[in-house]
């Protein structure tokens, strides 16, 4: 056990820590600021997450790929008993990236939040778990150990949960709809969380180290079967965070349920629930990308695949039948997160046929679709919001319509929105896609042993690109075109709605044009891999993601957009004249009976009821063992106790 | 062998008294309805462990292990404080009850 000297703790204190820091010790301070007026506050809050987007934008100049950490405690104590606390943040593009768009979109969000939460009851709460919701954030990309990712990680789902269960304060079905979605998000999250701490447990008990550098240049002297589980366990926590195959219905379950995230204030689905939170996922991954890539462990990559194809698709169709407005927001978030998975998945398959190239590209257009998903995606949560605020919480899209003319302002963004989700080409949900598809394309074309696999996902992934576009534009015609129906009052947006709206609007259209800032970021990655395994020798050659389709790309680029252009066409003449439901899918038995099971969520939730009664109903059989007769549960216990020594003499 | 017990059957006697106490804790436990019968016939369970840690004591060949006594004279302490407690008890659930037969006692009944 090391002593402190004066001299040492005057470097505990470490600048570079304000950019969590500042919105976590803002919370605590906000509370106080709301006793003495509730527009200080606000005022305050979002001063804070401001300074944080400042102050990563400024590390995002700083960033570079050579282990550049900060360790928490000075390096004079970092043996002993310290060394298990070993807490450091590490300033690489991955995290920091992922900081700028967490704080970034948070200051945009919380500028929002000004008017649509103008008449709330519980601002202060609100205020408190925003802020603390952007350090934890922030705390998790940046950490550089597993006890700052770990504690981040916890704090995004506890903000999670309050924020979900916002309206608790509400009247009857509201009150108890927000109170069960909360419960149900913190406990669904809450298997992934345990898989992963199981998972970044067995990595500190094999490797003696909490330091992430540490554990990539420890990972492959593991057996192969230890590094399967690790890397199995630390998916199914990124799966519980991500919302992914078993685990999709505390993000978005069908409408004859409806406890799902979506309960939450719309500008925290926007937040929480679309741009940032749920891609701790995508980021986890894409973290210890570096060592699973060049552990060979085909295993996992096959289980991660089968997962996202699921997902994906189930979602999508999903998503296509919805009604709620948010529901088919939160469906078209889970499958664009199983696309940045499929990216992060085609780049471990690419590495295992020692494609190092692809698998380069591929990580790129995870991390772009992560970018460009987060603002168009914020921006189709705000518009909604929007709506849903003009329209007196109304959240059926079936109930809308005809709303271009009056809501012009919301409209036009949304339009830009919808087109960036579909993948239409000059917004930046194209770029992200096609980057993402291409790699699988490229994959296919090596002709190694994973080309069928490529394939299939390629597939898959254009199936999917065409249902996203049936579905946006199915959203934005029953929301926007048609007919108007007689009783539905409006009230304008504010001016801080609008103004973000716009902003967010111009990020769309002008973020598809930045990849070459992205790429010029993830330029000198391998070094990463050369910490992990010293004999790895490839220098990825610079990058361009194409922005406009190149002879090699030239073929997946014209299959996704026939895809997409089938999609939106198809949804284009069965909605446009006004139709709220399509006659010929109500007449025919089949039809019927699989756009029931879509809306169902394919029965996913209805599963886990069903298996939540019959936990239930076992124990309340079993208390029928408490007879409140003493006698007898002296008798019974001393039997149980014989039993269970007799099993234990015996084996 | 020993110099303490004259033959290793006096060990075996004493383990077979603690194990005949234990059974007779348990009949009481069992079949008894009074809650001070009850209370005795858990402070018999209590002793025959006891009795049988102090016995083991004596087995090595040499000395007598004083720390099987010190462990013995502790919890019979603790146990004379758990009798008290378990008396308060007892005495409360017959001012709510108004008898001390614990089939009345039914209100945690699942």
């Amino acid at each position: 056990m090391q002593i402190f000297t004066i001299n040492q703790l005057e470097f505990i204190f470490k600048p570079w820590f304000l950019v969590f820091l500042i919105p976590i010790v803002g919370a605590l301070i906000s509370v106080i600021i709301g006793r003495v007026h509730y527009k200080l506050q606000t005022a305050f809050s979002i001063s804070t997450i401001g300074l944080s987007t400042i102050f990563s934008l400024f590390l995002l100049t700083q960033a570079t790929w050579e282990e550049y950490i900060i360790h928490f405690f000075p390096s004079g104590c970092t043996n002993g008993v310290i060394s298990y606390f070993d807490t450091s943040i590490v300033i690489d593009p991955l995290g920091i990236f992922m900081a700028v768009i967490a704080s970034g979109l948070g200051f945009l969000i919380a500028i929002f939040s000004i008017d649509y939460m103008k008449n709330d009851e519980a601002l202060t709460r609100y205020w408190f778990f925003l802020q603390l919701f952007v350090g934890g954030m922030v705390l998790l990309v940046v950490a550089g150990d597993l006890i700052f990712l770990y504690t981040g990680w916890k704090i995004v789902g506890v903000c999670s949960y309050f924020l979900i269960g916002h309206y608790f304060h509400k009247s009857e079905p509201q009150r108890s709809l927000a109170i069960k979605s909360g419960i149900k998000a913190f406990l669904m999250t809450l298997v992934g969380d345990i898989a992963l701490l199981g998972g970044l447990g067995i990595l500190w008990l094999e490797l003696g180290t909490v330091n992430i550098f540490q554990i990539m240049s420890g990972f492959l002297t593991l057996t192969q079967s230890l590094q399967v589980l690790v890397a199995l366990l630390i998916f199914v926590g990124a799966v519980g965070k991500s919302a992914q195959f078993p685990l999709i219905t505390w993000l978005s379950s069908p409408e004859s349920i409806d406890i799902d995230a979506m309960q939450g204030p719309t500008t925290v689905s926007a937040l929480i629930h679309a741009a940032t939170m749920v891609k701790a996922g995508v980021y986890l991954m894409s973290r210890f990308f570096f060592v699973f890539a060049i552990a060979n462990i085909e295993t996992f990559y096959l289980v991660m695949a089968f997962i996202v194809a699921i997902t994906a698709i189930l979602t999508a169709s999903s998503a296509l039948v919805s009604n709620d407005i948010k529901r088919v927001l939160a469906y078209s978030t889970v499958s664009q997160l199983s696309y940045m998975f499929l990216a992060i998945c085609i780049a471990g398959l690419s590495f295992l046929d020692l494609d190092y190239d692809v698998g380069y590209h591929a990580f790129l257009g995870a991390q772009f679709h992560i970018l460009s998903h987060a603002i168009f995606k914020a921006l189709l949560f705000l518009s909604a919001g929007a709506i849903i605020f003009s329209l007196h919480h109304e959240r059926n899209i079936k109930k809308m319509g005809g709303l271009f003319q009056e809501l012009r302002i919301i409209a036009i963004p949304m339009l830009i929105g919808i087109f960036a989700l579909s993948g239409i080409p000059p917004f930046n949900g194209y770029f992200s896609k096609e980057s993402v598809l291409g790699a699988a394309w490229e994959l296919f074309l090596t002709r190694g042993t994973m080309a069928p696999l490529a394939l299939l996902l390629f597939m898959l992934g254009i199936v999917t690109a065409g249902l996203t576009a049936a579905y946006s534009i199915r959203l934005y015609i029953l929301v926007f075109m048609g007919e108007k129906p007689q009783k539905l009052e409006i009230r304008k947006p504010g001016i801080f709605m609008t103004s973000v709206l716009v902003i967010l609007a111009s990020l769309t259209l002008v973020s598809g044009f930045l990849a070459r800032i992205i790429t010029s970021l993830f330029d000198q990655m391998q070094t990463y891999f050369y910490i992990g395994d010293s004999s790895f020798s490839h220098i990825f050659s610079h990058y361009e993601l194409v922005l406009f389709p190149s002879i090699h790309t030239i073929v997946p680029t014209l299959l996704t957009l026939t895809c997409i252009t089938i999609g939106a066409l198809c949804s284009y003449f069965l909605y446009r004249n006004g139709a709220k439901e399509i006659l010929f899918i109500r007449k025919n038995v089949f039809l019927r009976t699989l756009q029931t099971i879509a809306k169902e969520g394919f029965y996913i939730d209805h599963f886990f009821q069903w298996c939540q009664n019959g936990i239930m109903n076992i124990f309340w059989s079993l208390r029928k063992l408490q007879s409140g007769n003493l006698n007898y549960n002296f008798a019974l216990i001393g039997f149980v106790s014989v039993v269970i020594i007799m099993i234990f003499l015996i084996f | 062998m020993n110099s303490y017990l004259r033959s290793i059957t006096d060990f075996e006697i004493i383990l077979a008294l603690s194990f005949i106490m234990l059974l007779i804790g348990m009949y009481g436990l069992c079949t008894k309805r009074s809650a001070i019968k009850i209370i005795m016939a858990l402070e018999i369970l209590v002793a025959a462990p006891n009795l049988a840690f102090i016995a083991f004591g004596f087995t090595q060949s040499t000395t007598v292990d004083p720390q099987t006594q010190t462990f013995v004279i502790i919890s019979l302490s603790v146990g004379a404080a758990v009798i008290g407690l378990a008396l308060a008890f007892i005495r409360n659930l017959w001012k709510h009850f108004g008898t001390t037969n614990v089939d009345a006692y039914t209100t945690l009944k699942g």
